[in-house]
């Protein structure tokens, strides 16, 4: 590789190693796994940048190389375990056969009529709720996800949880509280 | 007695079910474009409707969308950029340095005859079905059959041979044979159209790679108009 392009691959470096590692961090990664896999994004940046060209913002381009990187990471962490010691039946066994049958058969019926509620909502609504309810996300955040404002974020919640609760609150008694009141 | 599950329990275990329907998550060039805004309403949907029940992939599209030095923040505050480019540099001269076989006379011919054979009784053998037609570039693979969702190689073909149909394109284009990010093989050039792969056995194993045609000097992960991807399996009986 020519000199002027190492220097201008050491100049990327430099502006992105501190954003790559802490995007590794974020994912949980300890400080050496963190800078292995930052070395290992940069290394394989540095075999195909040559064919990189402005088109793209490079910040773009490290981070989907960073991304695949995490990925294979953790394809690689998945066969390890599946690879890894058998669990003994004790700890296998599902919790559902511990139950009575009649606890089964209920258990099995509320999820149904938690499926049939969700999937009755519109899909934007069904999204916000999502990212609200289960993932715990903040407006700001489900915005940024699902590419609407916060405020639709917003209402789209608040329209959505009289539909949840009039459906599914005969089930599941939490729902009488207003869930969004509880996240606040 | 058991208690009763939770909402919040249920909703997961729905949420895991909804992620199984879904199947694959995006790739991470998906992830990209549905952030810049360059996928069909059609496919950014797909990516929304993955991205609500699935929280890592979530929160790793969030930090994609973040401001790299707000990301900058969540890094060790003592990492030292010195130390870590002088740790990287010593792998990227290695990187650098392509060794070169030294060819003796007889060995040149032998390589071309023996690569021109091989491309040659591929494609008697198995006249391949048509790829997914790109918009673009119409591509076959020689020595190969397509199968379901990706093209199937036989382990034993040492040659590949691509068939690209050159006649829209005006300039270079790039072709890569890629596992999930590293690329095995890469080609530049299109004599009549047709370049010959040539995989190393060794880097080769049951899975889907991605075989990735686009212009020169158009980085991976180009707007899906301008960058065709073709899944490619090895490891098909011949």
């Amino acid at each position: 590789m020519p000199r002027n392009e190492t220097d201008a691959f050491e100049r990327l470096f430099r502006e992105l190693y501190q954003p790559v590692l802490g995007f590794f961090t974020h994912r949980g990664c300890s400080r050496e796994e963190g800078q292995d896999l930052t070395q290992d994004t940069f290394a394989r940046a540095f075999r195909s940048f040559d064919g990189f060209r402005s088109e793209a913002k490079p910040s773009t381009w490290v981070f989907t190389i960073a991304l695949n990187v995490w990925r294979n990471r953790m394809r690689e962490t998945a066969a390890g375990k599946r690879s890894g010691e058998d669990v003994p039946l004790s700890e296998a066994s599902p919790e559902s056969e511990d139950r009575p049958p009649d606890q089964v058969l209920e258990h099995d019926e509320r999820q149904r009529l938690l499926r049939t509620a969700v999937d009755e909502l519109p899909p934007k609504m069904r999204r916000c709720v999502w990212s609200r309810v289960y993932q715990d996300r903040g407006y700001e955040e489900i915005a940024r996800l699902l590419g609407v404002t916060a405020t639709t974020a917003k209402s789209q919640v608040s329209l959505a949880t009289p539909r949840l609760r009039s459906s599914l609150a005969e089930h599941y008694p939490e729902l009488a509280a207003d869930p969004d009141d509880r996240k606040g | 007695m058991a208690r009763k599950s939770t909402f919040a329990e249920d909703l997961a275990l729905l949420a895991a079910d909804e992620r199984s329907r879904l199947g694959e998550p995006p790739t991470a060039e998906e992830l990209i474009a549905c952030r810049d805004g360059k996928l069909t309403e059609e496919a950014a949907e797909r990516v929304r409707d993955r991205l609500a029940v699935d929280p890592e992939l979530a929160s790793i599209y969030l930090d994609l969308t973040s401001d790299p030095a707000a990301l900058a923040a969540d890094a060790p505050a003592d990492a030292d950029v010195d130390d870590a480019w002088r740790r990287l540099s010593p792998r990227l001269e290695r990187a650098a340095i392509v060794p070169i076989r030294r060819r003796t006379a007889a060995r040149v011919p032998l390589a071309l005859a023996a690569s021109l054979i091989m491309a040659l009784l591929g494609w008697l053998l198995t006249r391949p079905e048509p790829l997914p037609a790109g918009e673009y570039y119409p591509i076959e693979v020689t020595g190969a059959e397509y199968r379901g969702a990706a093209v199937t190689v036989p382990r034993d073909v040492a040659g590949v041979a691509f068939h690209v149909d050159a006649s829209q394109l005006t300039g270079r284009i790039v072709v890569e044979l890629r596992d999930s990010s590293d690329v095995l093989v890469r080609g530049e050039t299109f004599p009549a159209g047709k370049i010959v792969f040539r995989v190393p056995a060794n880097k080769i194993a049951d899975q889907v790679y991605r075989l990735t045609v686009r212009p020169f000097g158009t980085p991976e992960g180009a707007p899906a108009s301008i960058e065709e991807v073709f899944p490619l399996e090895f490891g098909g009986d011949s």
